[in-house]
């Protein structure tokens, strides 16, 4: 639902934009780019990419 | 890990093991590989595999007493066992062409003796042979073939022992009889197989019937001159042969004959149907044709009850022993592996019922546990897969946690109704109670039985759990504990012996004045899978229902786990899925249960269930969301509390208790599904209020996420007359925005 919405940071007002940002589990870290606010840095996981794709690496990581 | 703690659970596994025939049969023939190549039609694989174990194929074809028919698992079914002797007469005549191995290995130096040319000797002679051993026979007789010599048949053996020692040089020196060791001369190895009543040099009564070794230097001794029957004494030609080179090779015979495990359980598989022995249509032996045929009715006997009745070890399909080894190897993080066991082993139900179904006992809901607490000593287990039920422990632990009796006095009963039953139940719960409060001061331990750091593998949370649920026994004057949930019975049994347990419905029984109100006309008894080892409990609830007037029926498969056992649906939602199917569709009448958490799972999934309780205390058609479950345990603690005449503590409340939510259902549902409670909502709401940290569309939708010890919830949300309407809510377990994982 909330994937095709104009989101924007409520405590600085900002657009988000792309950023590449570090995401950790099982003892494995890579890089992905998500929406992030500019100014406070704060970022922004939809729900289309924690229940899918997220998901299936979250598996992936425990399975391996 | 070590790796014998894994391989301790299956030492004892028989799949793979020889089957019965191969046990029974004197050469230790492997039955089932020899049958599937008949059956397949590759007679010379058959044949080949044939003469590595008899050695010589017609002796063996003609003269096998065959004791194998006995072990024959078609007997069980009152078939006839396969017809080895026409099978084997078959394979030897109709692939019997095929020349013998003999594989290009170095020649050795160390030159063997073998002292008479029977069929031992002629059996170890060839097998040395072909080794490339240099051998050589002495026999007093004019030729070989021992007592043989003087069968009906001995044309055709003649011309088998020419036939397999056509490709070894071996030295036959016939007429030539031995006398005295010391006279041989030159000779590294020396076995000694003279006969039935033959020479033997003065050292038989010092014969290791395991190594066929005698009390002199590299000397073996065997056949009818030791009392070994004819089989035998071919079937130890391989044997001695490995013996005989370890002694020219390390100075000493090492190992002896091996044991095989014992496959003595029934393996007829489920479903097999009768098939009557094929008959040549000749009359005297097998075409190529009848032989598949009759080899196509061999079982394939291999023990595989685990994996032909549980969910998880059919679709995973690995042989316990290998399990075992991959465990172990998964077993930390020093252990480089592409592919780990982290999906079987939080799948498994820990119902029991694979070591209740093996015929050997084989434990492999154990060695599953044993893989969870391992990885939570080494920091590597996947978390977020019980870190629901390990919150809810913490609630049943503290805020829910009650062990009270009336004025603090030691009573002889006190309830146990464990953390669910009150959360689905709590009407039911507390007439329970008060049905078993009557006339006696029973007393009320609310709490959990630790099954849910049990099957998380968190050993030490559990060892806190019982402690705290014997001090709580303990401050209530040890009382026996009424029990309404088979796996707090199950769990008291095995970890605290000392705490007498009845159950709940075993004392219900005995009491006039319960009034009992048919749930069904008929149904079914679901059996928790816990109750497996509890009769008194099974005939207790089977009485209720009857008395009742339930028209009762038994399922026909009673004591599997409904689904919920080891916590298993968020690790693999599809095998748990499959798991309640597969018991909803034991039969289509309604199930009465005796399980909270059996009703919760079939009641999720549309399957009409009551509990026993229900019977004896009213129906509940409420089913209840995780936090009213929360409020439910709150709402018993608080009811027995005044029972007792005790005042209900007050509890500082969160910050963010106060917040309305407006949950419609769909949402509701996905929230239940992830395991979402208000709670986790209420508390990211209130988080991100607090900081303003979330973000806006600017129409009013606000979307928030908090960050807990193991999940990041999001909440989708607005504000709706002071309340606040949930638009979404989802969670992950990844952690962003971090180099390190916590």
């Amino acid at each position: 639902m909330n994937g095709e919405q104009n989101w924007k940071c409520a405590k600085c007002g900002a657009a988000l934009e792309m950023k590449k940002v570090v995401f950790s589990y099982m003892g494995r870290s890579f890089g992905h780019e998500v929406p992030t606010c500019p100014e406070c840095g704060r970022v922004l996981i939809t729900k289309e990419l924690a229940l899918g794709r997220m998901a299936e690496v979250e598996i992936l990581m425990e399975d391996k | 890990m070590e790796q014998t703690q894994a391989t301790a659970f299956v030492e004892n596994c028989i799949h793979d093991a020889p089957a019965p025939c191969s046990r029974a049969c004197p050469f230790g023939l492997d039955l089932r590989s020899f049958m599937k190549k008949i059956g397949r039609g590759r007679l010379s694989a058959a044949y080949r595999e044939y003469r590595a174990a008899v050695v010589f194929p017609t002796v063996a074809a003609a003269l096998c007493p065959r004791p194998c028919r006995e072990s024959c698992q078609r007997c069980l079914l009152g078939d006839e066992p396969l017809d080895l002797e026409h099978l084997e007469e078959a394979v030897v005549r109709l692939a019997g062409g095929e020349a013998p191995d003999s594989f290009p290995i170095p020649e050795k130096q160390e030159r063997v003796a073998v002292i008479g040319a029977g069929p031992a000797g002629l059996a170890a002679a060839l097998c040395m042979a072909q080794k490339k051993y240099p051998v050589t026979v002495f026999e007093r007789a004019p030729g070989w073939g021992g007592h043989l010599r003087e069968s009906a048949d001995f044309e055709v053996f003649d011309k088998d022992f020419a036939f397999q020692f056509s490709r070894e040089q071996v030295e036959f020196r016939f007429g030539e009889e031995i006398c005295s060791l010391d006279a041989l001369g030159d000779f590294t190895a020396v076995y000694i197989s003279t006969g039935a009543g033959g020479e033997d040099f003065g050292l038989l009564p010092g014969w290791d019937s395991e190594l066929f070794t005698v009390a002199r230097e590299k000397t073996f001794m065997g056949g009818a001159l030791c009392g070994m029957p004819l089989m035998e004494s071919l079937a130890a030609g391989p044997e001695l042969s490995r013996l005989m080179e370890g002694a020219i090779q390390t100075g000493r015979a090492v190992g002896g004959r091996k044991k095989s495990r014992c496959n003595s359980a029934n393996l007829v598989p489920k479903g097999a149907k009768n098939a009557p022995a094929v008959v040549p249509a000749d009359g005297i032996g097998y075409t190529k044709a009848e032989a598949k045929q009759e080899a196509a009715r061999c079982f394939q006997c291999n023990c595989a009850r685990c994996m032909e009745g549980c969910a998880l070890l059919d679709k995973y399909h690995k042989a316990p022993e290998q399990m075992a080894m991959e465990i172990f190897a998964d077993s930390g993080p020093h252990f480089l592996s592409g592919r780990t066991m982290t999906r079987e082993t939080y799948s498994c139900n820990q119902c029991g019922w694979c070591k209740s179904a093996c015929p050997e006992a084989v434990d492999l809901g154990g060695l599953f546990h044993l893989s969870r607490v391992s990885r939570v000593e080494e920091g590597i287990e996947p978390a977020a897969l019980h870190d629901f039920w390990l919150r809810d422990l913490a609630f049943a632990s503290e805020e829910a946690f009650l062990a009270a009796s009336k004025d603090g006095e030691s009573c002889r009963y006190a309830f146990f109704p464990g953390c669910q039953l009150p959360a689905s139940l709590p009407e039911q719960t507390i007439a329970a109670f008060a049905a078993l409060s009557k006339g006696e001061n029973t007393g009320i331990i609310l709490g959990c039985c630790g099954a849910s750091a049990w099957w998380a593998g968190e050993q030490k949370l559990w060892e806190e759990n019982t402690a705290r649920l014997r001090a709580a026994w303990e401050s209530l004057g040890k009382p026996v504990l009424v029990t309404a949930c088979a796996s707090c019975a199950d769990m008291l049994s095995r970890f605290t012996p000392e705490i007498e347990t009845v159950s709940v419905y075993e004392l219900l029984l005995g009491q006039d004045d319960l009034k009992l109100t048919a749930s069904f006309e008929s149904a079914a008894i679901f059996d928790p899978c816990s109750a497996r080892r509890d009769d008194g409990l099974r005939r207790a609830v089977r009485e209720l229902a009857r008395q009742s007037g339930t028209e009762l029926s038994e399922l026909p498969e009673a004591g599997r786990c409904c689904g919920w056992g080891g916590h298993i649906r968020t690790a693999n939602s599809a095998l748990y899925d499959h798991v309640v199917q597969q018991q909803i569709e034991q039969t289509d009448l309604p199930y009465i249960v005796y399980c909270a958490n059996c009703r919760e799972v079939f009641l999720e999934k549309g399957k009409p269930c009551r509990h026993i309780l229900e019977t004896a205390f009213g129906d509940s058609d409420e089913r209840f969301t995780i936090s009213e479950k929360k409020a439910n345990r709150l709402k018993v603690k608080a009811s027995a509390m005044e029972m007792m005449g005790m005042e209900y503590p007050r509890v500082p409340h969160a910050a963010w208790e106060n917040i309305s939510l407006l949950v419609d259902a769909e949402v509701r549902r996905e929230m239940e599904s992830r395991l979402i409670s208000d709670e986790d909502v209420k508390e990211c709401i209130h988080v991100s209020e607090q900081e303003n940290g979330r973000f806006t569309d600017g129409e009013g939708r606000y979307l928030a996420s908090l960050t807990k010890k193991v999940l990041t919830y999001w909440v989708e949300y607005r504000e709706e007359n002071g309340a606040y309407r949930i638009l979404d809510a989802y969670c992950h377990r990844m952690r962003f925005g971090e180099e390190a994982q916590p």
